[in-house]
């Protein structure tokens, strides 16, 4: 591979100069996406939050969770999970898909991880790359009302064809057995709020959604479960300096959150604060976010074996990028 | 393809069909189609559901990944059981394989229509009924609307362990609403005209579980006459034309909706806007009383009107329908719908479904299902899968490898069973309920016996205490 350290510097200048691209279109539209994506995220919030159907999401969401904390978190912080939902997040935004898609995608993400073992994607940024439109491919089908063909699913480095991201929805559909209806923390967020808060408002509610979505690059969302997210989430929003007695104190106020872990609400609570407080400081330093990883363009085919293996060919090592 | 195996034409069938017996075709709908085969271990029916594919470039179709969802989270046994799901990874098909069910609603009613000449028994439509909202009251309670229910889609168990009783299938349109209010992200048609409610057909856009109750209003009524309550003639031109024809069968049976007693009416985009001066035209000689052949002041006749209530708010929940008094007197529902309901009664023999035996997997014969089309009626044809078995067992999960004589087919099969809350009854565990199916269970609970309904309901005698 004489030409590939060419290749990937090539690639790279062309991706910083999309990157650059993103930075000043996102500057510019800044402020007009915020309001929008606020709207966006008030649809989101759902609007029945009785005792009831909050019952009934927890006894959902107890039959999808089994992973600790603990027992995750060490798989959970990796780069190839970042550059994905650094990528979903990226691509959520130029569609226009809700929030909730993009959420659903990283959980369909989390998922896979946890039944799979990434060894077979290490260090295949490709692979990753493949994972990552399949998840949001899926999660879109399940959420938004309009669904891209999946060939306007454009990734700066790589070109999938069609079958290639269909074997691979098929295989994220098997390996999460098809249970694709996922309970997000969004649909508790109002409930909580209104029971662990006096003052309850739509501000602290867009506050907990933008918590949530400042860590989801570092919190894996098996790790947690989804109304753990939302309890940490409007405790947050509305307080930054909870201790584990405080917010176990609170807790125990509200019945519906007496099912909850506490530790593991603190412990959540703990990462959300701590990822806002980056984010704070790389904002004020002007920090761009860390530069995705990159490679030459690659036609990849797959294939899904039966025993689950995923196999890829890849049938051409280059291909001019034609934008 | 890259992964070293050829395509491969419509000749071979897929490796993992050799753990069935094909015996034929047996429905063909939108969504594809369905064939009969037995187990090849067990000699159990099962049900095949081949998905069409999905447009070229377009993945794995949504509709195939909401039903399998809604159907993987389900576990009731008048829910139709899905029992394994196949890709067939030469051409990424889907397969859906359920419990094969001999019977469903359209045929047994027009059997008598057409056959016998004489209205279904007390027994037997009372039970229908009460399995049909058993069932839809579990999906419901689980916060699914199925959106497309008619009597081709209401399945009934032939011979066997679970002779008479009733599933629900087709879960294609169904959809798992986050709230009661909020609306379905949904734009095409949705259910059948004959059985789509009033609010519906007026523009809605909200559903609500209340329209599942009016389309079971629709085929209470239909068991009792033999006959649709509500023939419209569809309209199809745009995606989603105004269904004047329809709501004016409904108008003439019902009266003319009034924003006293539906206040909501007036919100009702169709309404709204009058195009079609639905709100000055007049209706006379109208009365539900004069089309069913029940007595008026009867629970049945009671039921039916709380069922075809034009207010959705207002409208019976299948909760309090399995409620009525209706159920409480005799002759009580049963598990078995299908027997007798008196000693000595005769047995009605109802004709099996037919099956196009020339048709091969792949459908690629193009032959139409033997079975008979009655004129004018949309549901016709429109089999979706599903029941019975013997014994409640199903095939084990097998993992079939790309075979001998089958170098390109490479099928995996992921066998549901032992994921909880779908079930797993060979076990004998209570099937731990999926979630969401808790409430549900614990209604369950107080209705059966706590085995939920798996292998032993056992849900007509205690049923019969009311």
């Amino acid at each position: 591979m004489a030409d590939s350290g060419y290749m990937v510097s090539l690639s790279t200048l062309i991706c910083k100069e999309d990157e650059t691209c993103f930075d000043v279109q996102e500057a510019e539209e800044e402020e007009e996406e915020e309001e929008e994506e606020e709207e966006n995220a008030k649809a989101m919030l759902c609007e029945e939050d009785s005792d009831e159907y909050v019952e009934m999401l927890l006894n959902r969401e107890s039959c999808f969770c089994s992973a600790t904390p603990d027992a995750a978190s060490g798989k959970s912080v990796n780069s190839a999970r970042s550059d994905a939902v650094r990528w979903i997040l990226r691509t959520k935004a130029l569609f226009g898909f809700s929030m909730k898609t993009a959420y659903v995608a990283v959980i369909y993400l989390d998922h896979f991880f946890m039944h799979r073992t990434t060894d077979s994607i290490k260090g295949k940024s490709w692979a990753i790359r493949l994972l990552s439109v399949a998840c949001l491919s899926l999660a879109v089908k399940m959420e938004e009302r309009k669904v891209p063909a999946l060939s306007e699913f454009r990734t700066e480095d790589y070109r999938f064809d069609a079958e290639a991201i269909q074997r691979m929805e098929l295989l994220v559909l098997g390996t999460l057995e098809w249970r694709m209806s996922m309970v997000t923390p969004f649909s508790y967020l109002s409930h909580f709020a209104s029971k662990l808060q006096q003052h309850a408002s739509e501000g602290v509610l867009w506050k907990a959604i933008k918590l949530v979505f400042a860590s989801i690059e570092v919190m894996n969302l098996v790790d947690y479960r989804a109304s753990v997210i939302a309890a940490a989430a409007v405790l947050a929003a509305s307080d930054e300096g909870l201790t584990q007695t405080s917010v176990k104190s609170k807790m125990s106020t509200v019945s519906s959150c007496r099912s909850l872990d506490t530790d593991h609400v603190f412990s959540c609570y703990s990462l959300l604060i701590q990822e806002t407080q980056k984010e704070k400081l790389k904002t004020s330093k002007g920090l761009a976010p860390p530069d995705h990883s990159v490679a030459d363009g690659l036609s990849v085919d797959s294939s899904v074996d039966t025993d689950g293996t995923i196999s890829f060919v890849v049938a051409s090592s280059k291909r001019r990028r034609l934008q | 393809m890259g992964d070293g195996r050829s395509g491969g034409g419509g000749v071979n069938r897929p490796a993992w069909l050799q753990q069935y017996d094909l015996v034929g075709k047996i429905g063909e709908g939108t969504y594809g189609l369905v064939f009969l085969a037995r187990t090849s271990l067990r000699k159990c029916c099962i049900a095949i559901k081949k998905f069409k594919q999905s447009k070229e470039g377009d993945g794995v179709s949504p509709t195939a990944i909401r039903e399998i969802m809604l159907l993987r989270e389900t576990c009731h046994e008048n829910v139709v059981k899905l029992v394994n799901v196949h890709i067939n990874h030469v051409d990424m098909s889907l397969y859906l394989a359920f419990d094969y069910a001999e019977y469903d609603l359209y045929e047994i009613i027009r059997h008598h229509r057409e056959k016998l000449n004489h209205s279904i028994n007390q027994y037997t439509v009372k039970s229908l009924l009460w399995q049909l909202l058993n069932g839809l009251n579990y999906l419901h309670s689980n916060w699914i609307i199925h959106r497309d229910l008619k009597p081709s889609n209401i399945l009934v168990m032939g011979d066997g362990e679970e002779h008479g009783v009733v599933k629900i299938a087709d879960f294609g349109l169904a959809r798992i609403y986050q709230a009661p209010l909020k609306p379905l992200y949904e734009n095409g048609v949705v259910v059948t005209i004959w059985y789509r409610a009033p609010e519906l057909l007026l523009g809605a856009k909200h559903y609500t579980s209340a329209v599942d109750m009016w389309a079971v209003g629709c085929i209470f009524a239909e068991l009792l006459t033999l006959k649709p309550l509500f023939q419209g003639v569809e309209a199809k031109a745009t995606p989603n034309p105004f269904q004047l024809d329809q709501l004016d069968k409904i108008f003439k049976v019902l009266g003319h909706p009034t924003p006293e007693r539906w206040p909501t009416l007036v919100n009702l985009p169709y309404w709204q806007n009058d195009q079609q001066h639905i709100q000055g035209h007049k209706y006379d000689n109208h009365g539900l009383h004069n089309f069913v052949t029940v007595p008026q002041k009867s629970p049945a006749y009671d039921l039916l009107s709380k069922m075809l209530e034009y207010d959705p708010r207002k409208r019976i929940t299948a909760a309090q329908a399995l409620e009525h008094e209706y159920f409480r007197m005799d002759p009580l529902p049963g598990r078995n719908a299908l027997v007798p309901s008196q000693p000595g009664e005769k047995i009605v023999n109802y004709p099996a479904r037919p099956v196009d035996t020339t048709a091969d997997f792949e459908g690629t014969v193009a032959v139409q299902p033997s079975q008979p089309v009655s004129s004018g009626n949309a549901a016709s044809g429109n089999i979706a899968a599903a029941s019975v078995a013997p014994s409640r067992s199903m095939p084990r999960a097998m993992h079939v490898v790309g075979m001998q004589r089958m170098p390109n087919t490479g099928m995996s099969t992921f066998n549901v069973a032992p994921q909880a809350g779908i079930g797993a009854p060979s076990s004998g565990n209570i099937p731990i309920p999926r979630g969401a199916a808790v409430q549900a269970h614990q209604q369950q609970l107080r209705r059966k016996d706590p085995s939920m309904g798996m292998q032993n309901p056992g849900y007509p005698q205690q049923k019969r205490r009311f």
